[in-house]
């Protein structure tokens, strides 16, 4: 090739030079021009490579060849050029260069850049946008190393710096073209390394292997599009000075060419990612391309698949390969694809799998067809199945039995921290268990139907009973938990000012807001109370035969529970309506105790020995004082106070005034209190009473066995409950006028007792708890008190010692020993009593007493029983007979709302007194307080028998006979005889029957 | 291998769901939704105080005075305070009950509040009951005074309190009388799947004793 040929180029002749044209681009750009009628020089170094392109052009007088060494004078020999296309894209597929080749491209560019500028000819640059993307991310991610001085990215960059800079001081009419990796039927080697890589593995494997995730992108265009592309962008003038991207527009990921390979039916079926450790990690593919090509009317005429159909023939041509696209069905990208690429992936395909197979069709896994009404309505009946099996079965079994774990865990927790005084926990904890039972019995109820099915419909009735009473229990004990808090903490911080080993106090400590707390609280320990007792009625409907046997005892430990918490709930309720008014919550409360010998029974439990004053403030003890009651009556007569006898007791013992130690003249307790206010204000002890409690030998002597005796001062033993009656009895034989050893032991022994009583913490007290109550029930312990509610509370079990409306029936036998001696201890009596019930507005009764005295001397503490006995029988009831009183003679009047007879009754050593009186009551004369009560078809009858305070058991025998037409409905656990009722007893305690008859025939 | 990871699987979803179920408060959740709740807390309280006007407060909230009806609170129990308005305060305590509200009931509050804590009426609400025979309700009846007895459309029932007698749905008159105190008598409406809570509370009738005579 020569030089002259170019000088013999036309005028009119386009004439392009395409350096780096020896190659495919080269080919197709130089066939298009020429088919134009332009003239082209191809200036490359020619080897076996370029040879396959160039050789059809070998013999066109339209193409000249040059090689770069004779660039200089191919230049200068040319008269002229139109076009020069600069394809340094082909220059780069090294990616490594030494210097000189760097600089000899460059130099090559600049002498190229010159001479279009002296020919005015339009220069394209034409780049790799693959290179530029790269070098747009190292520059963006400083996690990538930067390229080597010398590598086809640097060179590529300092070319278009060239390039630019050059345009900027020639305004020569260039454009940088970056062209995307071409691809097409006649790219033998695509130079994207991944997707030459892709398509050969798609061609030549049975999988696509994708290093990484496969997220990497890739800008690509046709061959065909390229050189369109290359010519119009170069002719246009409004390219001018632009860099511009010449590709598809779409950028494509790895992984879906992938998928279009695999849609292509190639030979390879799946994809395998596999780790890719040596690539460079990219965040974020932040590059941002030129103005895209499509701005200057370039628009793709290929589209991808066309491009790689002509590519996948290529390539299976080059090994030889037929591969017939149109014949082979496309397969849809799911269906090929293997999630076996990573650990994670392969975890996750390994746990869903079955749900993907449940959810797509056998033949098809994953891919949507058309579902006929069959499988719809099987699906249907397979998912409503499921619902109602879930439903009905599965989630009543699993809720119960989830339900029953966490209610008995809790329950544990909640007895092991319940008294722990943490009620925020308790509370969460019972809120926690109430919750729970209420989830278990809706759960339960879905499971009704099994229970029925299987014929055990009572058993389910009793198991919902019996999680009704749980949840009425649960509410309750949440509600009581609340109102027993404070108290708790009371009981818990409580420190008795009173020290027992020293008159000094121990702490001045009040506790009035704990005991507010109390009373803010009571309406929570109502509604305990009755939550609790709505428990209690429908666990006592359970039948616990009905469970099966091995769960009976925990069912009737249930409900023993719940039976015990009611009664305890209610007597709770009760007290804390009193309790912090008793402990002085708004003002000092003061009671007068007395200690009174029962072996000389008086009229509210013995004779007087001892008395004494505790006062109480903000639940602290303020004050006590405790003297024998000889002194009082001493301090009193020297200071010359008397009081006037009541009437009853001047007619009876025959003395006009009373000294302090006979105020229990009255047998009830109430009075005997208003008696003793008067005495108290004389001794300067204060002028008002809030409440009186007694206590006698008999109590102490319980309290003596609990601790084991007591030290009393002055005393060179232990006083037990074994020695305290021969001490007492030592002392009186001891006795000498103007001694006061006797009164000292005993006022000392009272002192002590109650002084230890006061110093004791709550818990211990509580542990007193049976002695206590069996001591209030045998009335060896009494209390009562102003407050109402605390009366009424004491009362009502017949703790208060006071005679009220109740006793509108039965007669009441009061004693009065006023022998001077200890005769009481020495006593056997037997009472009768026959209730006559004549019709519904009359009863009559008869009464009667036998009396033994086993004394068999006249010396202390035996002797005669000299007793002045008071029958108190209703106020309007008609005296028929009197029997057995001392000359037949007795007082009738009237007292303390009651009818009084009075005689003495009196029983020699040795021998055996009766003693009887018949009455009647009538409505007529009793219409308020008729004790027959009488309703429609029903008669009511309450009869309430009176045991003295102090005095000890006796036989008591009891009839009650009825007309005959009526039919007991209520018996009260009496025996029946045809139409009589009947009861023999000990007269332990008061006794109270509740009797109800049906007058319907 | 397959059937039986997707036999475990739809089991273990079965479980999960059966346990959510378990947990899931769908009463409270009905009850806060916006537009059911309004049907779904179809609850009312009617208070009343005879002789006087009392200041209500439910659940620590005011709700002005006595006679008042207060509708749709959500269904649960509720703590009432009622303050009898008097010119000497000092006479009236303050009187706190609990009283429980159910979907589609009505309670009511009618009371004297007299002085020193002292009580002369009833309270009624209705609580559900999950499980009771079919077309029949459950009456408990308690009273403020000791042994009071419960008559039911005339006839003896028991003494007070009466835990959960079954009725048939209907209505009956209540009468609960103690000796010493005034009777209450009141109509109430017994309905099927509640229980029917009345706690009557009595005034007491003073009595005159003869004391000392001769």
């Amino acid at each position: 090739m020569g030089n002259s040929k170019l000088e013999k180029i036309k005028a009119q002749t386009p004439v392009s030079i395409l350096i780096h044209g020896g190659n495919r681009q080269g080919y197709l750009i130089t066939k298009t021009l020429i088919e134009q009628g332009c003239h082209v020089i191809i200036i490359d170094n020619y080897n076996s490579q370029t040879n396959k392109y160039i050789s059809e052009f070998k013999g066109s007088p339209l193409v000249d060849f040059f090689e770069f060494k004779g660039l200089d004078g191919v230049f200068k020999s040319i008269k002229r050029y139109d076009y020069l296309f600069y394809f340094l894209n082909n220059a780069l597929v090294s990616k490594e260069f030494d210097s000189k080749e760097f600089i000899r491209e460059a130099g090559h560019l600049e002498e190229s850049l010159k001479s279009a500028k002296k020919n005015n000819a339009k220069f394209s640059l034409i780049t790799s946008l693959t290179l530029n993307r790269e070098l747009a991310n190292r520059v963006n991610n400083l996690k990538l190393a930067s390229p080597s001085p010398y590598s086809n990215i640097e060179l590529q960059k300092y070319c278009e710096t060239l390039a630019a800079e050059f345009r900027d001081k020639t305004n020569l009419n260039i454009r940088i073209l970056r062209l995307g990796s071409t691809i097409g039927k006649g790219i033998l080697k695509i130079d994207n390394e991944i997707i030459h890589s892709l398509i050969k593995d798609a061609t030549q494997k049975p999988q696509i292997v994708i290093k990484g995730e496969g997220l990497d992108l890739h800008n690509l265009i046709d061959e065909k599009d390229a050189v369109y592309g290359i010519l119009k962008l170069t002719f246009s003038d409004k390219t001018k000075g632009e860099v511009i991207t010449l590709a598809n527009k779409n950028n494509y990921t790895t992984l879906s060419i992938a998928y279009k390979l695999l849609e292509l039916n190639t030979e390879a079926q799946s994809i395998k990612f596999v780790e890719n450790p040596d690539r460079d990690f990219i965040m974020q593919d932040l590059y941002v391309p030129a103005p895209h090509a499509s701005k200057y009317g370039w628009t793709q005429q290929v589209t991808l698949e066309e491009s790689l159909i002509d590519q996948i023939h290529t390539y299976y041509d080059d090994i030889s390969k037929t591969w017939d696209y149109a014949e082979k069905p496309q397969k849809s990208i799911t269906d090929s694809v293997k999630t076996s690429k990573t650990k994670l992936g392969e975890f996750f395909d390994h746990i869903l799998h079955p749900l993907n197979r449940v959810s797509a069709p056998k033949n098809h896994p994953r891919e949507k067809k058309e579902v006929s009404w069959g499988q719809i309505l099987k699906t249907s009946a397979i998912t409503i199945a499921a619902v109602l099996l879930t439903y009905f079965l599965i989630y009543p079994l699993i809720g119960t039995t989830l339900g029953l774990i966490i209610i008995s865990n809790t329950s544990k927790n909640l007895q092991d921290s319940v008294f722990s005084m943490n009620s925020a926990t308790n509370e969460k904890k019972i809120l926690q268990i109430e919750n729970n039972v209420e989830r278990v019995s809706t759960s339960l109820n879905n499971l009704q139907w099994a229970f029925r099915l299987v014929g055990k419909g009572s058993l389910y009735a009793n198991t919902t009973q019996l999680l009704l009473s749980a949840q009425y229990a649960t509410e309750g004990a949440k509600n009581m938990l609340g109102a027993i808090t404070p108290l708790a903490q009371y009981i818990q911080d409580f420190e008795p000012s009173v020290d027992f080993q020293s008159s000094t106090p121990k702490t001045t400590r009040e506790y009035t807001e704990y005991l507010n707390e109390i009373s803010d609280n009571g309406y929570k320990v109502k509604e305990a109370a009755y939550k609790i007792s709505l428990a209690n009625g429908v666990i006592n409907q359970v039948n616990i035969n009905e469970f099966p046997s091995f769960t009976r005892d925990t069912v009737s430990s249930i409900k023993d529970l719940i039976t015990q918490l009611n009664t305890g709930t209610q007597t709770f309720q009760e007290i804390v309506a009193f309790l912090p008014d008793l402990l002085g919550a708004n003002e000092r409360q003061r009671y007068l105790v007395l200690l009174q010998n029962e072996s000389e029974l008086r009229s509210t439990g013995g004779w007087l020995t001892s008395y004494g004053i505790v006062g109480i403030e903000g639940g602290q003890i303020r004050e006590l004082f405790v003297d024998d009651i000889y002194n009082a009556d001493g301090t009193l007569k020297v200071q010359g106070k008397t009081f006037t006898a009541p009437k009853s007791m001047q007619k009876a013992l025959g003395i006009t005034t009373w000294p302090f130690s006979l105020i229990n003249w009255y047998p009830d307790l109430t009075e005997t209190e208003a008696s003793a206010e008067p005495y108290i204000a004389a001794l300067g002890k204060g002028n008002d009473l809030d409440g009186v409690i007694t206590i006698d030998i008999s109590f102490m002597q319980k309290l003596l066995d609990k601790w084991g005796g007591i030290e009393v001062p002055g005393e060179t033993e232990i006083i037990t409950s074994d020695n305290l009656y021969s001490k007492i009895f030592q002392m009186h034989e001891d006795f000498t006028p103007g001694s006061t050893q006797k009164t000292t032991f005993l006022a000392d022994l009272a002192n002590q007792i109650i002084t230890k009583l006061l110093s004791t913490n709550i818990g211990d007290l509580l542990s007193l708890g049976s002695i206590f109550e069996d001591s209030l029930n045998e009335k060896h312990l009494q209390a009562t008190f102003k407050n109402t509610d605390a009366f009424n509370f004491f009362n009502d079990r017949s703790w208060s010692g006071a005679l009220d409306s109740r006793y509108n029936e039965a007669p009441i036998a009061i004693d009065w020993n006023w022998g001077g001696n200890k005769a009481n201890l020495y006593l056997n009596k037997n009472y009768n009593l026959a209730v006559n019930i004549q019709n519904q507005d009359t009863i009559d009764f008869t009464y009667s007493i036998s009396i033994e005295n086993t004394s068999k001397t006249t010396t202390y503490p035996e002797g005669n029983y000299v007793n002045y006995q008071r029958i108190y029988i209703p106020s309007n009831a008609t005296v028929l007979s009197v029997k057995g009183l001392k000359d037949n003679k007795f007082d009738t009047y009237k007292e303390s709302g009651f009818k009084v007879i009075g005689g003495w009754f009196n029983v020699p050593i040795n021998s055996i007194s009766n003693f009887e009186i018949s009455y009647r009551i009538s409505r007529s004369t009793n219409s308020l307080n008729f004790p027959l009560e009488v309703n429609d078809q029903n008669v009511f009858f309450n009869l309430d028998i009176f045991k003295q305070a102090g005095e000890t058991s006796h036989a008591y025998k009891l009839d009650i006979t009825y007309p005959n037409t009526w039919n007991v409905e209520t018996n009260s656990n009496l025996n029946s005889i045809e139409n009589q009722l009947t009861s023999r007893f000990e007269l332990s305690t008061d006794q109270k029957y509740e009797i109800v008859w049906n007058t319907n025939n | 291998m397959k059937n039986r990871k997707t036999v475990l699987i739809i089991a273990i979803a079965i479980i999960l769901v059966s346990i959510i179920m378990y947990f899931l408060p769908l009463g409270t959740i009905l009850g806060n939704l916006p537009l059911i709740k309004r049907f779904y807390n179809n609850t009312s309280i009617e208070i009343i105080t005879e002789k006087g006007k009392a200041q209500v407060t439910i659940n620590d909230k005011d709700y002005g005075q006595t006679p008042t009806t207060v509708e749709n609170l959500p269904e649960g129990k509720y703590t009432i305070e009622l303050k009898k308005i008097a010119d000497d305060n000092t006479f009236y305590q303050k009187q706190i009950f609990e009283v429980e509200l159910a979907k589609n009931t009505s309670a009511r509050v009618d009371l004297e509040i007299g002085p020193e804590n002292i009580l002369n009426g009833t309270i009624l609400y209705y609580t559900s009951v999950p499980h009771t025979s079919a077309g029949r309700g459950l009456v408990t009846i308690t009273s403020s005074a000791t042994d009071a007895k419960v008559y039911i459309d005339k006839e003896y029932i028991g003494n007070a309190p009466i835990s959960n007698l079954e009725l048939k749905d209907n209505q009956y008159q209540v009468k609960v009388s103690a000796t010493g105190y005034e009777d209450i008598e009141i109509p109430v409406f017994v309905r099927a799947s509640y229980q029917l809570n009345l706690k009557t509370y009595h005034f007491p009738i003073p009595v005159n004793f003869d004391t000392v005579s001769d």
